[in-house]
């Protein structure tokens, strides 16, 4: 898995896209921080910064796309093939799809953070206060959601036989701007009323978009939130893992 | 011990048998040629092989290692269809994810010795979005050989070379099949080029492996003969036995005679003349390797035939 996970990471790292994918997350970060600094007087923790910079909401679509389409075309373009080598291999492709994911949400979100804050400061934000473990929570409850939502359109992509990229792309925008969230939450509506009702007030607040809502809202952050989280990105990758144990490579 | 052993490998999708119960054996430094019509199931054969496809049935052996279903090995490198190239990086780039995936100790080193094997060059620095055909083909091979693997599965790697570079492919295979003593499969139907360097064939026809032969077992159906058709049969065969003590001779069913060896087609006519033999046809019949595939694949209709006596000299057939 190791070696598989290290040849993904430079062939993502090898890819000119990824620099300006990461240069252009930087400077939305940037620019956002430089526009509404100003208007930023009631933050009283940097969390609430970050929740104001829409941090998540733009780490999640930027990185949820970038890495499901990343995976998928592996897919595309036959060079999932070069990537098996052995026994184990097509297991291993999940996992080290997983770790991938884990690092480049945890680093994407940690990069946005430092140039939000660093142009905060620059601007003259007004103090606020840095609470460590609060912020850890953020972070790793917004890793587990961004690499959910990668992993869940990365098993999209697998699962259609034409054209991977595609399919990466609309479960990613599905799944990170929360359209699919509210397509569900129509359904309930339309749906007889016990039934709709237990939807909307028992499963979809469940759901990994509304706990992205909650992030932003700067509600205090749960276990539950992690356990969800990371409960969907397990079962994500062990479906990729058992689709991928006698998918036809091609 | 086989470098590579199948046995009864089956490939079976909607009720429909693409690959039925095709086994076969190949040693270190086979070069094992894989021929047959378009959509006769060599391709799905090599991918059951690779561990790309799972099979209905059968088994896979590596130098007595059985692969479990779709179980890819370090020790098997395959060009498959199309080379799979990420467009995004360059040559040696793509080669190097291959050989960092493998775990080799120097990828960077692994990957510039494969694509300076298959002739890639300076171009090997560029990205593989502008690549022409034949240089992704070259990619796809140094991709194969990357790890120095005991087992090549090559689907048509002759596409889109040029001559200098089906040349240099085809040297390289040789040379890697007699150092290394790579065994080697190669689906091609590029005849000519598979007649150069393989040492064994295999005709797969509907899915059935139908025939196996040495090298030297197609040379010698292939070889020129000179075709006696005579109402005479027995008197010709005496006269040409004393007269070409040299020369083998096979009396066909309609006692037209084969005659092979060191002869010569005016000799035996005259030969035959003037023991007042009555000949009504002396042509000598050519048959290359084409023609003898095309036969084995079951495509009858598209052989050159041998011609009636009095339609000469028509598609290969030398009248004498």
């Amino acid at each position: 898995m190791a070696n598989l996970f290290r040849a993904q990471w430079y062939r993502l790292f090898c890819r000119p896209s990824t620099a300006i994918l990461l240069l252009v997350m930087a400077a939305l970060a940037g620019l956002v921080a430089v526009q509404f600094t100003a208007s930023w007087t009631d933050c009283h923790t940097f969390r609430a910064v970050l929740g104001r910079a829409s941090v998540v909401e733009v780490c999640g679509p930027f990185v949820g796309l970038f890495l499901a389409a990343f995976f998928a075309d592996d897919f595309q373009q036959g060079t999932v093939r070069s990537l098996m080598v052995g026994k184990g291999s097509r297991r291993a492709w999940g996992s080290a799809a997983l770790v991938l994911a884990v690092l480049v949400a945890a680093g994407a979100l940690l990069m946005e953070a430092v140039v939000t804050g660093v142009v905060y400061g620059a601007m003259g934000g007004a103090p606020v206060a840095f609470d460590g473990r609060e912020l850890a929570l953020w972070w790793l409850t917004a890793t587990l959601l961004i690499t959910a939502f990668t992993m869940l359109a990365t098993l999209a992509a697998i699962l259609v036989p034409v054209n991977p990229p595609a399919a990466a792309i609309i479960a990613a925008t599905l799944l990170t701007s929360g359209l699919g969230f509210w397509f569900c939450q129509s359904a309930a509506l339309s749906l007889p009323s016990p039934v709709g009702a237990f939807v909307e007030q028992e499963v979809l607040p469940l759901s990994l978009t509304q706990i992205r809502l909650n992030l932003l809202n700067g509600l205090p952050i749960e276990v539950w939130w992690l356990a969800d989280g990371a409960l969907v990105t397990a079962a994500a990758t062990v479906a990729i893992m058992v689709v991928m144990a006698r998918r036809e490579l091609r | 011990m086989d470098a590579l052993r199948c046995t009864d490998l089956t490939w079976a999708f909607r009720g429909k048998r693409a690959v039925d119960a095709v086994s076969l054996a190949l040693q270190p430094g086979d070069i094992y040629g894989l021929v047959g019509r378009n959509g006769a199931g060599k391709s799905t054969l090599l991918k059951m092989i690779a561990g790309y496809l799972a099979p209905t049935a059968g088994t896979v052996e590596v130098f007595g290692e059985a692969l479990g279903p779709c179980q890819t090995s370090p020790r098997i490198g395959c060009l498959i269809e199309r080379p799979a190239i990420n467009p995004a990086l360059t040559g040696v780039q793509n080669v190097t994810v291959r050989a960092i995936a493998q775990g080799l100790p120097d990828p960077k080193e692994a990957a510039a010795e494969a694509v300076a094997a298959v002739g890639l060059g300076e171009a090997s620095r560029d990205r593989a979005k502008g690549y022409s055909l034949g240089m992704k083909q070259r990619l796809g091979l140094a991709l194969a050989l990357v790890g120095r693997p005991d087992v090549l599965l090559l689907d048509e790697p002759f596409n889109g070379l040029d001559p200098e570079g089906v040349r240099l492919v085809r040297s390289l295979l040789v040379r890697l099949a007699e150092q290394r003593g790579t065994a080697i499969v190669v689906s091609s139907h590029v005849l000519d080029q598979l007649e150069r360097m393989v040492t064994r064939y295999g005709v797969i026809r509907a899915g059935r492996l139908v025939a196996e032969m040495t090298a030297e077992e197609v040379e010698e159906a292939c070889t020129d003969y000179l075709c006696v058709e005579t109402a005479d049969g027995p008197r010709a065969l005496a006269v040409l036995e004393r007269a070409f003590a040299e020369a083998s001779f096979t009396v066909m069913p309609d006692e037209a005679i084969r005659v092979t060896g060191p002869v010569d087609g005016d000799a035996v006519g005259q030969a035959l003349l003037a023991a007042a033999v009555p000949v009504r046809g002396l042509y000598t019949h050519t048959r290359d390797i084409e023609d003898y595939f095309v036969e084995l694949m079951g495509g009858l209709g598209a052989v050159r035939q041998v011609p009636a006596p009095t339609e000469a000299a028509e598609g290969g057939e030398n009248r004498g």
